[in-house]
């Protein structure tokens, strides 16, 4: 049996040697050492530079989501709300802000998220909501967000 | 005391409405005269406001929904859009999925949405094109196996022309 194109192709090594080598050196193009110029080198650390790119797409995301997170942790430390009952109570009150714009909100907005945390805290309170995560944080238990809140809206406006 | 009674019920009527509601909050007062006029009843946070409104005391900014993704604009920004969108370069749009509206002075709390026709974003389309070249490529150790793809996602950007707050807060409050 005459085998016509798939051996063929098997054979051909696709486009001319120095093409091919030059497609992998010209992405090696910034690198140091022979990492740059010798093509067996090279050829690993770009296929092993191009997953990582890959993979970091996806990585990247899940970065930007635990910093909001952090921020909006450290946000609500001020408020003397934990992060776990701000959503829950702002999901309550239907109020739908995501992640990014709820950190959006608490490192450019503070009176914004200020005024977000009591509604969550007035909703939870107001649901006979019992929160777990609030009897871990010894700083989120006797105080009284709504009295806080209100205490700082005085001196505001004694002013 | 009184003011603290005050203060709950302002949050107390929050939670009374029904879908669509706002909550308007008296945050700062920095002009002297408005200090005067202390929020005792929720009226008079929503007259202030709409004093504040008028005044055009200071720039708003918006939360609004564009395509699954939440963007905090104000007026005179330049955002980026990913993914398939309909409108054409020029076309001049209002953003209607608006969740926060606020100034220096108050902030309007949507649940989940502000009021249609209290908040106003306009933009408008400057360029639509595609983004850079994304390469996807998978590779496994000592099994011969190496797949390369390359995509590259539809991109609209947008100018927020203006954001502006009508001045309409105690209508609003009617059918809270």
């Amino acid at each position: 049996m005459v085998f016509l194109s798939v051996i063929n192709w098997a054979r051909c090594r696709g486009p001319d040697e120095f093409w091919r080598k030059r497609r992998v050196f010209r992405l090696a193009a910034h690198y140091i050492g022979r990492r740059r110029n010798c093509y067996s080198i090279a050829v690993r650390n770009v296929h092993r530079a191009l997953v990582y790119a890959t993979k970091a797409r996806k990585l990247k995301k899940e970065d930007m989501k635990s910093l909001w997170d952090v921020r909006i942790t450290a946000a609500c430390e001020q408020h003397n709300i934990t992060l776990f009952s701000l959503r829950e109570g702002l999901d309550r009150a239907n109020i739908m802000l995501d992640r990014k714009s709820l950190s959006d909100l608490a490192s450019w907005e503070p009176k914004t998220f200020e005024a977000l945390a009591a509604v969550a805290k007035y909703k939870l309170e107001t649901d006979r909501f019992i929160d777990g995560q609030d009897k871990c944080h010894p700083t989120g238990i006797n105080l009284n967000l709504k009295d806080v809140m209100l205490e700082a809206w005085l001196n505001e406006k004694k002013k | 005391m009184a003011l603290l009674r005050s203060g709950l019920q302002r949050v107390a009527n929050i939670f009374g409405g029904t879908q669509g509601g706002i909550l308007s909050r008296f945050v700062t007062s920095l002009v002297p005269s408005e200090n005067k006029s202390v929020a005792e009843t929720s009226k008079e946070v929503i007259a202030t406001c709409n004093k504040l409104i008028e005044q055009n005391a200071s720039r708003n900014f918006a939360i609004v929904h564009i395509l699954g993704k939440q963007w905090r604009v104000t007026d005179g920004d330049l955002l980026v859009v990913e993914g398939y969108w309909p409108p054409n370069i020029g076309d001049q749009i209002t953003l209607d999925k608006v969740l926060v509206a606020a100034t220096k002075d108050f902030s309007l709390i949507g649940r989940p949405l502000v009021q249609p026709g209290l908040v106003t974003v306009t933009a408008t389309i400057i360029s639509k094109g595609l983004s850079h070249t994304r390469t996807h490529f998978k590779k496994k150790r000592r099994k011969q196996f190496m797949r390369i793809n390359f995509q590259r996602a539809q991109q609209t950007i947008l100018r927020i022309n203006s954001v502006e707050i009508g001045n309409k807060i105690n209508e609003g409050r009617n059918d809270v």
